[in-house]
């Protein structure tokens, strides 16, 4: 157990100094989405502050998962993990460290832009319970991350493969357009996605939304992250046999 | 009274001698047992195992860092005992009062780093490695020698447990490593085919990092990475990162990130292959240093002049299965039994061929002008080369004794063609 948390506590402090704190991951994980929800402002300036809890729960998929396909594919490519599994950790260990890694840095940017709103858009915040919902979101993704980035080679199929739910995800889950609003089929599938739940969160601790069940939410985005968890860590051990 | 407690002993031993070695390897396998309670069952496992005939079976006591297991065997071979480091002395004054034990002077301590049993590892329908055994002494650096594609690497991906073996056991220093795992890799340095240390850290880095990773105290991380870069001569490198490194310098640092932990056992996967004559010279030097120190060196290659200057014993595997398991020497000996004789002879040497001919046993061949070749036994055959040399009065200029090379040996044993060893990954 000792093994496994330090070396759990080296991938992520390798993996920030190596890949996540390095300018392509902060411009993926940041820029992005700032820039999408800018472009919504710039179209309707009155509602901007409706689409904030959107843009943190967009700025949180997207840092955690910013680098996740370098970190797992170009390490496996390279056999770096492999040599990460011949140090006497567990390939549970070595999934977590991958995962808590993307999940940290998802944490610094949300943060950093959940300052900005507060600071400089006098968006009301409880940061309490903001935290009991980036928490789990961000390990929701991360995992989801990790879970698709396992599912391929290369680092390319990777990147690839999370686009298509991260901008599913930005489209139906609330980001710009309620999921209430929407027709039933897209209001069942936005509830699918991990998504949907960090933005439908966000609106509840920030008040964008009333009546919202903050716990129910984090829960539902902690179970996401246990059930993208195990297969992932199957696949990592197959990636071994 | 003492022919009944002979009688009870021996009862004791007919009843207990096959749970023995069952009860032992679980004893370490679980790695519960506290040291007195161990210490107990290896008092029971000396009385009960010391008459056992056979040398296959051994059972294992743990010493008392739990970690390093030492067999100790008789050497006429009715005794298998084995007990770890602390343990032997504790148990050598117990076993020494029976009756029926040999003087200490007679035991052999032999311990056993790496022991394969049967390993077999299939991908679908093909099997790479078809069943092989084989034991690794502690301080020896075996050699496992063998073309590309014969199996070295899934081998030794087995033994380091990065890939499960379709069937077989691995043990390092008696320890299983399925069961066993974090213990087995925290005692063991692993350098595998490729150079994969991490781009964006700095050599420095790069060695602290897996010492953190293999839980090395601050200071000691600091000192051993000093030591390592110095003993690589790497230490005006140090701050570059690993990108910018030659593939030498690549080769020696992850040689020398496999060893920041002080391994016990050192995994080294084809370590000069792609490097120039001036590094893989220096990486030899460096890994004689190792196996100098007493460390056990497993070394895969396929280049036969590597395993012949730097194997104590070598291991030839051929399309999944080890064709043979010798000293260089041995090998050599095996696969050729003549030596051969050269002379160079000033004048023409085509009229001694005639008369060397006549000599039981020399078969001379012309090889230049003044260059001939007699195989056969060097002791009986030089008074009679000599002789007839003489007789036709002729000058001996210089006489080699040419000795079987491992390459010949090689080909004697696998029937391939030493040309598919010297070939590199993909056939170039």
């Amino acid at each position: 157990m000792r093994d496994d948390l330090r070396g759990i506590w080296c991938i992520i402090a390798k993996d920030m100094r190596t890949y996540y704190l390095k300018p392509p991951a902060i411009s993926w994980g940041i820029v992005f989405p700032i820039a999408w929800v800018l472009a919504f402002y710039l179209r309707n300036p009155v509602d901007f502050k409706g689409l904030i809890p959107g843009l943190l729960a967009m700025t949180a998929l997207f840092s955690t998962t910013a680098a996740e396909a370098v970190v797992i594919n170009f390490e496996l490519r390279l056999g770096s993990l492999e040599r990460l599994l011949l140090a006497p950790i567990s390939i549970m260990a070595i999934l977590l460290g991958k995962i808590l890694g993307g999940a940290i840095f998802g944490l610094l940017m949300s943060s950093l832009v959940a300052v900005m709103c507060v600071f400089l858009l006098n968006f009301d915040l409880h940061w309490i319970s903001f935290l009991s919902i980036l928490l789990p979101a961000l390990l929701a993704f991360s995992t989801m991350g990790s879970l698709l980035c396992l599912m391929v080679k290369e680092v390319f199929e990777a990147q690839t493969l999370l686009n298509l739910p991260r901008f599913v995800m930005v489209f139906i889950s609330g980001v710009v357009y309620p999921v209430e609003a929407m027709p039933k089929a897209l209001r069942f599938l936005a509830h699918l996605f991990p998504l949907t739940y960090a933005v439908k969160g966000f609106q509840g601790v920030s008040g964008v939304s009333q009546g919202v069940n903050v716990a129910l939410h984090a829960a539902v985005l902690m179970a996401f992250a246990l059930i993208f968890f195990l297969p992932a860590a199957n696949l990592l051990s197959k990636k071994f046999e | 009274m003492r022919v009944l407690a002979d009688l009870r002993c021996r009862a004791r031993i007919s009843i207990s001698i096959l749970s023995v070695a069952a009860v032992a390897r679980w004893c370490i396998l679980k790695m519960k047992i506290k040291r007195a309670r161990l210490r107990k069952s290896g008092l029971k496992i000396w009385g009960l195992l010391y008459f056992r005939k056979a040398l296959s079976s051994l059972a294992y006591v743990m010493n008392a860092s739990k970690k390093v297991l030492t067999p100790l065997e008789c050497p006429k071979g009715n005794v298998v005992v084995v007990a770890g480091g602390a343990c032997i002395a504790d148990l050598c004054d117990p076993l020494l009062q029976h009756p029926h034990c040999p003087k200490k002077e007679e035991w052999i301590v032999t311990s056993i780093a790496i022991k394969a049993e049967g390993l077999i590892k299939r991908y679908g329908d093909i099997v790479a490695v078809k069943g092989i055994s084989f034991d690794v002494e502690e301080g020896e650096l075996f050699g496992f020698l063998g073309p590309n594609g014969a199996g070295k690497t899934t081998t030794i991906r087995m033994l380091t447990g990065l890939s499960k073996p379709t069937a077989g056991n691995v043990e390092l220093l008696g320890l299983d490593i399925k069961a066993n795992a974090a213990t087995t890799k925290g005692f063991t340095g692993v350098v595998p085919e490729a150079s994969n240390l991490y781009d964006e850290l700095t050599a420095l880095e790069n060695l602290l990092f897996m010492g953190k990773l293999y839980g090395v105290k601050r200071g000691e991380r600091y000192e051993r990475a000093g030591a390592l870069l110095e003993l690589f001569r790497l230490q005006e490198k140090r701050d570059r990162p690993f990108r910018t490194l030659s593939r030498g310098m690549k080769r020696s640092l992850t040689i020398a990130a496999a060893l920041i932990h002080n391994p016990k056992i050192l995994f080294l996967d084809e370590p000069t292959v792609g490097l120039d004559v001036m590094a893989a010279r220096s990486l030899r030097s460096a890994i004689q240093k190792l196996r100098d120190q007493g460390m056990t060196i497993f070394l895969t290659t396929h280049y036969l002049e590597e395993a012949d200057v730097l194997c104590d014993r070598i291991a030839i595997i051929v399309r999944g299965q080890i064709v043979a398991v010798e000293k260089p020497e041995e090998l050599k000996k095996m696969a050729i039994k003549e030596q051969a004789i050269e002379l160079t002879i000033r004048g023409s040497v085509s009229i001694l061929v005639e008369r060397l001919a006549a000599l039981i046993g020399a078969k001379p061949i012309i090889v230049g002008s003044n260059t001939l070749r007699c195989s056969g036994t060097a002791n009986s055959l030089l008074p009679h080369i000599c002789r007839a040399i003489q007789d036709t009065g002729a000058e001996i200029e210089s006489i080699n004794t040419i000795r079987p090379t491992l390459e010949e040996a090689f080909v004697r044993i696998t029937g391939l063609s030493s040309t598919m060893m010297a070939m590199e990954k993909g056939g170039k």
